[in-house]
C-alpha cells in the first residue's frame, strides 16, 4: 500500500523535475570545460560539502579532507567525460563513493583510529561515537543524515546536489532519523 | 512529521538540534583547491625552451665526434711507414674499378691519409655486404694465410682484436691498415648518423610553426 503511494508521489515529482530550469552547475561546467579554472573552483565551493559528506559517511574523519581534494582533482581531469553538465553533483558524488571504496581496498589499518579517539575530550568522543552509529546505518540513510546533520544542508539542497528525488530524500531523512534515535536510545540504556 | 528536519523551518526538534551541534565540528572546512597546471601551456613552453638546448647538444655532439676523428686520423709513425711502403696500392686498384674520382691522381703531398679517407668512404658507401664480394687485396691475402693471422675481426664487421698486431712478419702492416680502415669506417658512419640527427632536429625546428622561422626569429638551419 505504501509502495503504491510512494510510486505515485515519485512519478509526480519526476514530471515536476523535467519542467525545472537547468541547474546553475551546468553553466559552470561548460565554462570550466572551456578552460576557465575559476569556474571549476566555483564548482568546488558549491559541491565540496556534498563530497565531504559522502566521504565522511564512509571513511575516517582524518582522511576525508585529502580525499576531497583527490575527488575534485579526478573530476577536473575527467570533466570532458561528463555527458550531462547539469548532473555534475551526482557525478562527483559517484566519484567520491568510488574513491571511498578504493580507500578501503588500499588501507584497512586506518580502522584503528576510532578506538584511539575515545581517549579524547568527552565532547569529541561522544561526537565520534554518534558518527560511528550513523556510519553503521544502511547506506541510503547514513549519507543523507551526514549531509543533513554534519554538513548542515536542508532536504531540498541534498536532493538538488545528489540528484535524488526530494521525496526519496525526505523518506531517507525521516526513516534514518528514527533509526538513529532508536540506536542512540539503545546505546544510552546500555551505558 | 517535523519540518525542521526537512528544511529547517517550523518548530525546532531538540534532538536534531543537539545532533547538529554535536556533529557540526566534523563539517567541511573550506580549503583552497590545488589544481594542476594546464597541460597545453606547459607543453608549449617546454618545447620552446628546449629547442635551443637540443640544438646546442647536437652541435656539441658533432664537435666531439669531429675532435675524435681528427685525433684518430692524425698521422702516426706506423701509418706513415705503411703508406710509404705502398701497402695501400692494391686497395687503390680495387677502388679505381668502381669510382671515377679514384682514377684521378692524388695531388696532396701527404697522400697516405687522403687515400685512407677515400677508402673508408668508399667502403662505407658500398656497405659492409659489398665488402664480402670485393675485399681489399690485403684482406684476401690475409685469409689465404690463416696461420699467420689467427683472427682479424668478427663476422659483423667489428674491429679486429689488437693482439693480432703482434703476429709479425709481412702481414703486420696490412693488418694495421685494415684495423685503421675499419675504425675510420665506424667513425664516418657515426658522423653521418650525427649529421642526420642534426638535420632532423633542424627540420623539426623549422616545421613547428610552418613559417620556417626558428623560435628566436633566426633563419632556419640548412
Amino acid at each position: 500500500m505504501y509502495e503504491v503511494e510512494t510510486g505515485n508521489l515519485l512519478f509526480v515529482e519526476r514530471r515536476q523535475e523535467a519542467a525545472e530550469v537547468q541547474s546553475p552547475a551546468a553553466a559552470l561546467v561548460e565554462t570550466a570545460r572551456a578552460g576557465d579554472r575559476t569556474a571549476f573552483e566555483r564548482l568546488y565551493e558549491l559541491y565540496a560539502p556534498l563530497v565531504h559528506g559522502v566521504l565522511l559517511a564512509r571513511v575516517p574523519y582524518g582522511e576525508v579532507s585529502d580525499l576531497v581534494q583527490d575527488v575534485f582533482l579526478s573530476a577536473f581531469r575527467k570533466l570532458e567525460a561528463l555527458r550531462d553538465p547539469a548532473r555534475f553533483g551526482p557525478w562527483v558524488a559517484i566519484i567520491a563513493r568510488n574513491r571511498a571504496a578504493d580507500f578501503y581496498r588500499r588501507a584497512r589499518e586506518t580502522e584503528e583510529l576510532h578506538e584511539s579517539l575515545a581517549q579524547c575530550a568527552s565532547h569529541e568522543a561522544e561526537a565520534s561515537e554518534v558518527l560511528e552509529i550513523i556510519r553503521a546505518l544502511p547506506e541510503a540513510y547514513r549519507e543523507t543524515l551526514v549531509l543533513r546533520l554534519v554538513e548542515g544542508m536542508t532536504g531540498p539542497e541534498i536532493a538538488e546536489r545528489t540528484g535524488l528525488r526530494p521525496g526519496s530524500v525526505r523518506v531517507n531523512l525521516h526513516r534514518g532519523m528514527a533509526l538513529l534515535r532508536k540506536r542512540l536510545g539503545v546505546k544510552g540504556e546500555k551505558v | 512529521m517535523s519540518d525542521y528536519l526537512w528544511d529547517k523551518t517550523g518548530e525546532p526538534d531538540a534532538e536534531v538540534e543537539r545532533l547538529e551541534a554535536l556533529l557540526g565540528g566534523f563539517g567541511h572546512t573550506p580549503r583552497p583547491l590545488a589544481l594542476p597546471a594546464p597541460a597545453a601551456t606547459y607543453g608549449r613552453r617546454r618545447s620552446w625552451l628546449f629547442a635551443p638546448v637540443g640544438l646546442a647538444a647536437a652541435a656539441a655532439l658533432v664537435l666531439a665526434f669531429l675532435a675524435g676523428v681528427v685525433i684518430l686520423l692524425r698521422p702516426t709513425s706506423e701509418g706513415t711507414s705503411a703508406a710509404a711502403s705502398g701497402t695501400l696500392r692494391p686497395q687503390e686498384g680495387a677502388l679505381s674499378k668502381h669510382t671515377p674520382e679514384a682514377r684521378e691522381p692524388t695531388q696532396v703531398p701527404s697522400g697516405g691519409m687522403v687515400k685512407d679517407e677515400r677508402v673508408a668512404l668508399e667502403i662505407h658507401r658500398r656497405g659492409p655486404r659489398d665488402m664480402k664480394g670485393e675485399q681489399p687485396a690485403s684482406l684476401q691475402r690475409r685469409r689465404q694465410k690463416p696461420a699467420a693471422v689467427a683472427h682479424v675481426g668478427t663476422p659483423d664487421g667489428a674491429p679486429p682484436a689488437f693482439e693480432t698486431m703482434s703476429a709479425g712478419g709481412g702481414g703486420a702492416p696490412s693488418l694495421f691498415e685494415s684495423t685503421r680502415l675499419m675504425t675510420k669506417e665506424q667513425l664516418v658512419y657515426a658522423l653521418r648518423l650525427t649529421g642526420a640527427k642534426l638535420r632532423d632536429v633542424s627540420l623539426r625546428t623549422q616545421g613547428r610553426d610552418g613559417s620556417g622561422q626558428t623560435p628566436g626569429g633566426r633563419a632556419p638551419l640548412k
